[in-house]
């Protein structure tokens, strides 16, 4: 049975290039395709039998399953293998990813393209700065003949390096301030964030298999609290605003009251006073 | 070079250099972790993590002005810059000149403060500042002293709630975010902010660091490191040194919407100085600011030039506006020692000549 192991790699790796012709081959088909299950039936046997034996040698365990691992292991070998070279072939394409996985393997390929252009946009970035520091020296260099013209010779190593300083952020500040550079660095920013966000939509994905908050969580969390603070001092507000309103309306009633009973009293007075008189 | 064979006076030099190098490393080391922000105050209001300090008064000082001074730093580092060490102190000094000190701190941001924008840090938290000051003052107006994106947020404060400000001082503080010399706002053109903020949340500050440090790379990367191990025998330089790093690498993080609308509505759209920019439904009318204000800012500042900062003289609505100039850095302006005289006492003296509060309870004395 041996020989006819890794049947399904080797019908990847043999696969014919055009279609077969009605009868063409077709028995030689039958006998591979045979050999295949019989291997995976061998396997299947194998991975009862180890896993009666690894069942024997656990302790504690009387359940009688066999080890599902281990078959899963064995019968998925040439998946797997498959699998691989599947992707392999994939990842680099456009082509939609497609299956059970499909979105975690699109999370995948999003990351590692947002990667390729952070690299190419970092690279281009780490150019400049190479020629702002060839620049420099060119600077210094002209400087030194200068001062040599001059016969302003240098002191010691510290005039130089600050010497190298001063034409370095010469030599930079002409770079920084171009449109070309602002531009690349802008693009290398937001190439960085597009990377920090596919990781972590990855992050987050895994963080759900595992029942574990997210930022996107924490995020709504904090959303609702702060909806509920604004409400909160909404209503802290229209609360003080009706006490306040309510006082003003009680001091007005009082105000009124008494100024309802001056009137009594006065016209009470003027009345006894008129008796009196 | 002169007279020596140039390989044997490079070797030479180099290596005399080096030597000297080790031995600032060296004494460096014995440094240790000086104390920063030492004058003594107090905590008078607190609200998620924004903390109002009083300073205690000079106690040999009579207080010279009844109107209290809150200071609103920026959210970018860290406030104590404004007392760094007895030495170098703006408001030491201005304890020194009899003025009541208060100081707004904006704590360490995190992950619960990403939504939080400029209506709670320029209106809701600074607003709540201002009251804690003048209620524990026991006054009703403040002077609002704000340095850089303090200044911004004390200037659409002032716009739009002008009652509570008798006077207001802006330091270092951008107004005219496209002036053609700002290399920060030329980096941040293309960047799409909102992809950032909606993936980084808060914008860590080490990350604006780096972008503070790659203005000018060769100086603040390497040769302010070179400068202080070449002076190793100076203990006080040191300690300073050290006291300068922790604070600029001391670095909270931003707030994720608050670095979103900075960005995208004063940066990039320079709303500001356009009148159209907008804080809770409300347009800030830079216009409204009819208080006094003095503007203060730095002639070699390569963070906030100072074009971006006299723009404020064409935009804002006071008769009473006074600039001062000043001959340094935008680091430079709190902690040289031409700063330690010069800042603090045209603070004193411009607000002296205006507090009305104050001239009133000396009339009444």
């Amino acid at each position: 049975m041996r020989r006819y192991s890794n049947g399904l790699n080797l019908a990847v790796q043999h696969r014919p290039t055009g279609p077969l012709a009605m009868g063409q081959g077709q028995e030689t088909n039958e006998n591979w395709a045979q050999a295949w299950i019989d291997e995976q039936r061998e396997k299947l046997k194998q991975a009862q039998a180890g896993g009666a034996g690894s069942q024997e040698g656990a302790a504690g365990t009387e359940s009688g399953n066999p080890d599902l691992s281990l078959l899963m292991q064995q019968l998925g070998d040439d998946w797997r293998k498959l699998y691989e070279r599947f992707v392999r072939a994939g990842l680099p394409s456009k082509g939609v990813p497609l299956g059970w996985g499909r979105e975690y393997e699109q999370a995948w390929r999003d990351l590692l393209a947002a990667q390729a252009e952070y690299r190419k946009l970092e690279a281009e970035v780490l150019a400049k700065m190479m020629a702002v520091h060839t620049d420099a020296l060119d600077r210094l260099e002209r400087l030194i003949k200068t001062r040599s013209q001059e016969n302003r010779p240098l002191a010691n190593m510290r005039e130089l390096y600050d010497l190298w300083v001063e034409c370095g952020e010469q030599a930079y500040a002409g770079m920084a301030h171009s449109e070309g550079y602002c531009r690349l660095q802008a693009e290398l920013a937001n190439a960085a964030v597009r990377v920090r966000a596919k990781q972590q939509a990855i992050l987050e994905q895994l963080l759900r298999q595992f029942d574990l908050p997210t930022r996107s969580e924490l995020n709504s969390v904090h959303r609702e609290l702060r909806a509920l603070r604004e409400q909160l001092a909404q209503l802290k507000g229209d609360a003080t605003a009706a006490a306040t309103a309510r006082r003003a309306s009680v001091a007005k009633a009082a105000r009124r009251s008494a100024a309802k009973d001056a009137g009594k009293k006065a016209q009470e007075k003027a009345k006894k006073k008129g008796r009196r008189s | 070079m002169t007279g020596s064979n140039p390989q044997e006076f490079l070797a030479r030099s180099m290596s005399e250099w080096l030597n000297r190098l080790e031995q600032g490393a060296r004494a460096l080391a014995d440094v240790g972790d000086p104390e920063i922000g030492t004058a003594p105050k107090t905590a008078i209001y607190r609200e998620d993590k924004v903390v109002l300090y009083r300073y205690e008064p000079h106690e040999n000082v009579p207080a010279r002005l009844r109107t209290p001074l809150v200071i609103c730093y920026a959210l970018v580092n860290r406030p104590y810059m404004m007392d760094l060490q007895p030495d170098r102190s703006l408001i030491r000094r201005l304890l020194e000149r009899g003025i009541d000190v208060y100081l707004i701190d904006w704590g360490y941001p995190d992950g619960a403060d990403r939504l939080r924008g400029l209506e709670d840090y320029a209106l809701r938290y600074l607003g709540n500042c201002i009251d804690a000051a003048a209620a524990h003052a026991g006054v009703s107006k403040v002077n609002l002293l704000g340095v850089c994106q303090g200044g911004t947020f004390s200037l659409c404060h002032a716009a739009l709630r002008p009652e509570r400000i008798r006077n207001l001082i802006t330091m270092v503080t951008p107004v005219d975010f496209r002036t053609p010399d700002n290399l920060l706002t030329k980096w941040s053109d293309g960047i799409d902010i909102d992809a950032l903020v909606d993936t980084m949340g808060n914008v860590p500050g080490s990350m604006l660091n780096a972008v503070f440090l790659a203005l000018m790379p060769y100086r603040l990367m390497s040769q302010k490191y070179v400068a202080i191990f070449d002076q190793p025998t100076d203990r006080a330089a040191l300690e300073n040194f050290v006291r300068m790093e922790k604070w600029i690498f001391d670095s909270p993080d931003h707030p994720g919407e608050l670095y979103r609308e900075f960005i995208n509505r004063l940066v990039k759209e320079n709303r500001l100085v356009n009148g159209t920019l907008e804080i809770a439904g409300e347009r800030v009318d830079l216009g409204n600011v009819r208080m006094p204000v003095l503007n203060i800012y730095a002639q070699r500042d390569h963070l906030v030039p100072p074009d971006a900062s006299r723009a404020l003289a064409r935009v804002v609505g006071t008769r009473d506006y006074t600039e001062h100039s000043f001959n340094g850095g935008h680091i430079g302006i709190y902690v040289s020692a031409a700063a330690q005289t010069q800042i603090p006492t045209c603070i004193a003296k411009w607000l002296s000549a205006r507090d009305e509060e104050g001239r009133a309870r000396r009339r009444g004395a």
